[in-house]
């Protein structure tokens, strides 16, 4: 055999299998068959390779036991009829575009209305402290409704933004309630010393120069609704650090502006407070996602997979 | 199960939905669509668990979860990805991890060349003439790599061409294509020898 029809032979070799897979190019197919024409071996080799792959082939396909097909189809047309369910309307919001935005949007501010009407008509607001409230029942109302959007509608979609809105959902839930306690009588500070929160607030009034248990107490709740929403994220995403400890902190801190600065001014510390409140939520995301990330981990090796 | 509905195209001749006009329309909710979805695929996607996991119980809960997450994640599947490469690399990546995970706890150490050799991964009732052509085959299939077996199995019995094999894989058309050049020789070889 010379040199060249060596080389036409390797050539056929790679072509043969892709022959039995259908998948030669037809101009791979006309130069094989030329080939194949005029080289007795080459057309042996065919004939073993497709002996190998029809024996391959040979085996029947196993078919599926009826009650397991059964069963999977009944458990999908359930949930998609339940997902039909005048009940579920929430899942049929639309998926993309300005809708998927205004929708919880809008639920959020009937709900935040809502919500300070009847707060307004149970306590006796300041009225500084008032705007604090309606800003933060707001936010708190558009994240709450926004927070159906991944549990209802996301079906398990990984998106950074909608998956940070349960976890400021809670941060925000929390603070309001502190901002309650707080509007509702000057007394109510006192509450704060009955917690161990008391003493790192003193901690921290003592190293930031700042003589005010307010001022810390904020700080500190927001450390702690912080690392309240990061644990919750982190439990349910796993240790999603990026989405969680940049973009989700930083959204509290852009979300709370108003109302902190607001506070913020009426108690004379102006920006201090920002930066007091910005600084809580980083310290809160960070300390919340590492103890999901470690307790994920420790269930991993103390739990392995059945 | 008759189908869904019949279209006409330019020469009066009619066809079937495509994969992907049918999950188009069972992401709006449409149960027909379902199930004519999941009529084209239960067989193929229990046949392909089968033959790569060999035991039907494994299979079974594989299946359920493979449909399951189908429909979970309905509403991420994108028509410029083929439905079949798609539904495919769910239940591919299932396989792995199940495989991973059994390795991992010591209780089964799946597909290696011991225990596949003698496991039930072809079905009682559908295996082919000859109990020495059976062993045979059952022995050749035992020895290749698991990522020759992978693209074997998704190659000759699902029928997936090469770029639909490179999809589920993770990998390039030209390694499928070697993948499947060494398993088909392979398996010449052990006939040979058999």
């Amino acid at each position: 055999m010379n040199p060249e029809q060596n080389k036409s032979c390797e050539d056929s070799e790679s072509l043969l299998v892709r022959k039995l897979t259908g998948e030669l190019f037809p101009e791979e197919e006309e130069s094989l068959e030329s080939h194949l024409a005029q080289c007795t071996s080459c057309t042996a080799e065919e004939q073993e390779l497709t002996r190998v792959w029809q024996e391959v082939g040979s085996l029947p396909a196993p078919e599926i036991p009826a009650k397991l097909f059964e069963k999977t189809r009944e458990a999908i047309l359930g949930h998609l009829r339940q997902q039909q369910s005048p009940w579920s309307w929430v899942r049929r919001v639309p998926r993309e575009g300005v809708g998927s935005l205004l929708s919880p949007f809008a639920a959020g501010l009937v709900t935040a209305g809502v919500s300070f009407a009847l707060i307004r008509n149970l306590i006796d607001l300041r009225v500084h402290s008032q705007h604090i409230l309606l800003a933060l029942f707001g936010l708190w109302a558009v994240l709450f409704a926004g927070s159906f959007w991944p549990i209802f509608v996301g079906e398990g979609k990984k998106y950074p933004l909608l998956d940070a809105v349960p976890t400021f959902s809670i941060s925000i839930t929390l603070l309001t309630l502190l901002i309650s306690y707080l509007a509702s009588g000057i007394d109510s500070l006192r509450w704060l010393s009955i917690s161990a929160a008391h003493e790192v607030a003193a901690a921290s009034s003592y190293l930031f120069g700042i003589g005010n248990t307010f001022v810390s107490g904020w700080w500190i709740y927001a450390c702690v609704a912080s690392f309240i929403g990061a644990f919750f994220f982190g439990f349910r995403r796993g240790p999603a650090l990026s989405g969680n400890l940049l973009s989700g902190p930083f959204l509290v801190a852009v979300l709370l502006l108003p109302a902190i600065y607001l506070h913020g001014s009426s108690h004379g510390h102006g920006y201090v407070i920002l930066a007091l409140a910005a600084l809580g939520t980083f310290v809160g995301a960070l300390a919340g996602t590492g103890l999901a990330s470690f307790i994920l981990i420790l269930r991993r090796i103390l739990i392995p997979v059945a | 199960m008759p189908p869904l509905f019949r279209m006409s195209n330019r020469e009066g001749l009619v066809s079937d939905p495509t994969d992907e006009e049918l999950m188009a329309r069972y992401q709006s909710g449409d149960e027909a669509a379902f199930e004519e979805i999941y009529s084209r695929y239960a067989k193929r996607i229990y046949g392909f668990l089968l033959r790569r996991l060999g035991h039907p119980d494994d299979c079974a809960e594989l299946f359920q979860e493979t449909f399951l997450r189908v429909h979970r994640s309905r509403s991420l599947y994108r028509p410029e990805m083929p439905f079949k490469a798609w539904v495919y690399t769910i239940a591919n990546n299932l396989v792995r991890d199940r495989v991973r995970a059994k390795a991992r706890s010591g209780a089964f150490r799946a597909l290696n060349e011991e225990e596949n050799s003698e496991g039930n991964w072809i079905v009682e009732g559908v295996t082919p003439d000859g109990g020495d052509k059976l062993l045979s085959f059952k022995e050749a299939f035992a020895k290749l790599t698991d990522d020759q077996r992978e693209a074997i199995v998704l190659s000759r019995f699902q029928g997936l061409k090469y770029e639909e094999i490179g999809r589920v894989m993770g990998r390039s058309t030209e390694a499928v294509n070697q993948l499947i050049q060494r398993a088909v020789r392979h398996f010449r070889e052990c006939f040979d020898e058999s």
